[in-house]
């Protein structure tokens, strides 16, 4: 159904039998607007997704929106989805919020049953500000979760010697610096600060009396890498953007494991705690995006993001004074590709609701998935709008559910197979004010 | 413009509804059944893997996770029937030289030149306690008692509670201790399905002892295949169905594998010396830096000794403590009851494979499924993973033999019934789960 009416709603732009060119970029707009069109509509069949450990929830109004929002990017929301819009906002605004997760795992096992990961709720902060240095120049910091993933199965689960507990997060501090170009392009851009933490529990092979050993891994890192925008928008019905996320290199220097029920005799090989060295790469992101003004009150915006997810092949666990206990976790991820589409409609001077759909696809083959990233392809459904209370304060809110589709696996490396679901539920509210 | 976006909201709720009402994260049951099999009165016979005997003794845990229980703990999903075993005591258990079970220890050695790990008696003696007949209590279900030959199956004296006349891990169970039979025994149940895991014993008591021929020798061929066969025409006759397990070779099982024939580690100096001391003694036997092989007791040649040549096993009951501090095995020759020479290497895996295919061929006329057992051990000389976990018949690291080295572990015994379990779902168009084999302890670590 979706298919049927995408080229309707996309066939508007082309019943416009009096348009002609009215700057001198119009032209160019008007080719790469039919290009990215037709992108859109040839690569809508069947593989497209971004998926791995990437958030589909990086702010109130984005995630509102289907995190279609690259061609949107209204208020200090632009500093993160699209650097190049920041000086066409109005007014200069500082947004402060948090995102929640609440995923839901469950695993069936061929040989023992079913597991349900334990509830928990995750929650990430949401801050960005901008500000309107002149008409000509913005700058502006955002602070979010681009990549997390947390899961807990029980302690004695199935699959206890592979992972218990994993959690990885990068928060992204990026100061920006935005430029307008012409009236209807800017560009913008900044240096990306990654604060990474990498968390690991596992059962280890050994057993002493008291059971299994367990270790817990605690890896921390910063990284570095830089963020690029460009919007164009023609008019006030047509806006595009391109923009792009860099990769950005973790290397955990001084990881820390402890190990618990260590039998005395294997101290010697088993210390604990010692230190250990890892490192991986968090993928670089290619989002496209046009928006469309169909009505005075409806604002409809569908995004492309191509995120290279091939650069996460493997996470390596060295450890120099206890050689035992290496490890290395192979990923196997492939680049991947996301559709989103979203919607804005401006249902009175206070209230603008927005709603959106998404399809995630999972960058992990099927003989690489973990149990600590059960990750498949994924249908986004998200809610959501904006109260203005007052002219300088607003409240966003959005909701958004991730439904991934049910995996059956079988993990070469680890000889563990079985049947993963989840589903997440994320809602996030960022408070704005204006200036 | 009004019917577009009427278009789009419809397109949204009948996505969000179809997304609500997918909102579960639990799955379908699976239906599994039995195939052309019947496990609703099911036995087992055979010696001490299929008892669960395990580090040396019948123990309450290890009897518990014997591959007997963890077969019908799964046929119990596809209408299988209970499944007795005369389970001993909760304790230290009782082996067949009635002592108790062994744990691993961690020693220094008396020269003080590191650490071995060596499994040593968690009591003095086994518990008594499990001698009590049980045989009025229950008919039983596992007829499979540690140290039985395919003779003793068919032998009223092998239940005489008396150790010097019968087997006391029989008498404690046979139904009338001294008249019965364990091949009796198992028709009383009148059996629907049946798994026999017999002639390790006829064979490996000879190898478990060095190959003393003097005390006990390996029963011949023909022998064991004629006891095996009337013991398959009895539980065939009522149209019970199977699984027959094969005999393993010694190189796949540590307490003949763990110890490599040129263990024998020296530096320059050490071997310098005792080149030197065997200059006069015994020139053939020369020593280099690094590993050598270990020198044995020969009554053949003049000196009495030699070294060992590849293929030759030395076995892991040899005292750790005397090969690192007292000679044994450089100045002191191994004595034959710790070492299989070629000969007898040659003896016991011609008798296997002989044994296997005997087996064979009768599984084949009969119909019933064979576990190539034999092969599947062999296999885990190279790591396999399971669920994450390493398992190989490395000595301890393995995890698959018991810290005996010749009996299983738990973890063994369900890696054993996983790969039954794939046999009677392929033979008996079954489709019967897999056991979850990292849920049974592993060897426990000092």
């Amino acid at each position: 159904m979706l298919f049927k009416t995408l080229p309707e709603l996309l066939s508007l732009t082309f019943d416009c039998t009096d348009c002609r060119p009215k700057f001198v970029g119009m032209k160019l707009f008007h080719t790469i607007r039919d290009i990215l069109v037709i992108l859109i509509l040839t690569v809508t069949p069947v593989s497209m997704m971004a998926g791995g450990f990437q958030s589909n929830f990086n702010g109130a109004r984005s995630a509102a929106m289907g995190g279609a929002f690259a061609p949107v990017a209204t208020g200090s929301g632009s500093v993160f989805d699209n650097p190049g819009a920041m000086t066409f906002q109005e007014l200069s605004s500082v947004s402060l919020g948090a995102a929640f997760r609440l995923p839901a795992t469950s695993f069936l096992s061929p040989y023992s049953g079913n597991f349900d990961s334990e509830k928990s709720m995750r929650a990430g902060l949401l801050f960005s500000g901008l500000y309107k240095i002149n008409e000509k120049s913005a700058a502006g910091i955002s602070v979010n979760t681009p990549f997390a993933s947390y899961i807990k199965w029980s302690d004695d689960w199935t699959g206890k010697y592979i992972a218990i507990e994993s959690t990885t997060r990068t928060i992204c501090l990026q100061p920006t610096y935005s430029y307008r170009v012409s009236e209807s392009f800017g560009v913008g851009g900044g240096p990306v600060i990654g604060l990474s933490r990498n968390f690991l529990s596992k059962a280890i092979s050994y057993s002493s009396s008291s059971g299994p050993m367990i270790g817990e891994f605690e890896g921390k890192a910063t990284s570095y890498g830089f963020a690029l925008g460009l919007y164009l928008a023609s008019g006030e019905d047509f806006k595009m953007a391109l923009t792009y996320r860099s990769s950005m290199k973790v290397n955990i220097q001084n990881g820390e494991a402890t190990l618990t029920n260590v039998p005395s005799s294997l101290t010697g090989l088993y210390p604990s705690p010692t230190d250990f060295t890892s490192e991986y790469q968090l993928p670089n992101v290619i989002s496209a995006g046009v928006a469309y003004q169909l009505t005075r009150d409806l604002m409809l915006s569908v995004q492309l993001d191509y995120t290279g997810w091939k650069v996460y092949d493997e996470v390596k666990y060295s450890f120099d004074k206890a050689f035992d206990l290496s490890f290395t976790e192979e990923k196997n991820y492939k680049n991947t590709m996301a559709l989103k589409f979203g919607a804005r409609y401006h249902l009175n001077d206070k209230i603008e609701v927005m709603g959106g759909v998404g399809f995630d696809n999972s960058p992990v083959p099927d003989d690489a998935v973990l149990p600590n990233n059960p990750d498949n392809d994924r249908f986004l459904l998200s809610l959501g709008g904006t109260i203005r209370f007052t002219e300088a304060i607003s409240l966003d809110a959005g909701w958004q559910l991730e439904n991934y589709k049910e995996r059956e696996v079988n993990n070469t490396s680890m000889q563990f197979s079985g049947s993963y679901k989840t589903i997440s539920n994320n809602f996030g509210l960022a408070l704005n004010y204006e200036f | 413009m009004k019917n577009h976006f009427n278009k789009f909201l419809v397109f949204s709720l009948v996505s969000a509804s179809i997304l609500i009402g997918s909102c579960k994260t639990s799955f379908d049951e699976i239906k599994y059944n039995d195939g052309d099999a019947d496990f609703s009165r099911v036995i087992a016979v055979g010696s001490n893997h299929f008892a669960g005997y395990s580090d040396k003794a019948l123990y309450r845990e290890a009897q518990s996770a014997s591959i007997p229980v963890l077969l019908s703990e799964r046929f119990a999903l596809v209408g299988g029937g209970a499944f007795k075993q005369p389970l001993v005591n909760p304790g230290v258990g009782l082996g067949v030289n009635g002592n108790s079970k062994f744990i691993l220890t961690s020693q220094t050695t008396s020269c003080g030149n590191g650490t071995y790990y060596v499994p040593v008696a968690a009591a003095d003696s086994g518990d008594a306690s499990n001698t009590t007949w049980l045989g009025n209590s229950s008919v039983f279900n596992n007829l499979a008692v540690p140290g039985t030959r395919m003779a003793d199956i068919t032998s009223q004296s092998y239940g005489d509670p008396s150790p010097f006349l019968g087997n006391p891990l029989y008498a404690r169970f046979a139904s009338s201790p001294g008249t019965s039979t364990i091949s009796g025994d198992a028709l009383l149940t009148v059996p629907s399905f049946f798994m026999i895991w017999l002639g390790m014993e006829d064979i490996y008591e000879y190898a478990l002892s060095g190959g003393d021929e003097s005390n006990t020798n390996i029963t011949a061929s023909n022998e064991f295949i004629a006891g095996f066969s009337d013991l398959l025409n009895s539980l065939t006759s009522q149209d019970a169905t199977g699984i027959i397990v094969n005999i393993p070779l010694p190189s796949s099982i540590p307490f003949f594998a763990a110890i490599p024939y040129n263990g024998l580690y020296l530096t320059a100096t050490e071997a310098a010396e005792l080149n030197l001391l065997y200059a006069t003694v015994d020139p053939s036997i020369q020593f280099t830096q690094g590993y050598n092989r270990y020198v044995i007791a020969d009554s053949s040649t003049s000196t009495g000794r030699r070294q060992i040549l590849p293929g030759e096993m030395i076995l892991l009951s040899i005292p750790q403590d005397s090969l690192r501090c007292f000679g044994l095995g450089r100045t002191v020759p191994i004595s034959g009851n710790y070492v299989l020479t070629a000969a007898e290497v040659s003896n016991i895996t011609n008798k296997v494979i002989e044994y296997n295919s005997l087996i064979a061929s009768q599984c084949n006329s009969r119909e019933l499924a064979l576990a190539d057992i034999s092969n599947y051990l062999n296999s885990l000389k190279q790591n396999i993973v399971f669920n994450g976990v390493n398992y190989s018949t490395e000595y301890l690291e393995g995890g698959v033999f018991s810290t005996d080295g010749y009996n299983l572990s738990q973890r063994g015994s369900a890696l054993v019934a996983n790969e039954m379990l794939k046999v009677i779902n392929s033979f008996y168009n079954a489709k019967i789960p897999l056991i979850d084999v990292n849920q049974y302890p592993g060897i426990v670590f000092p």
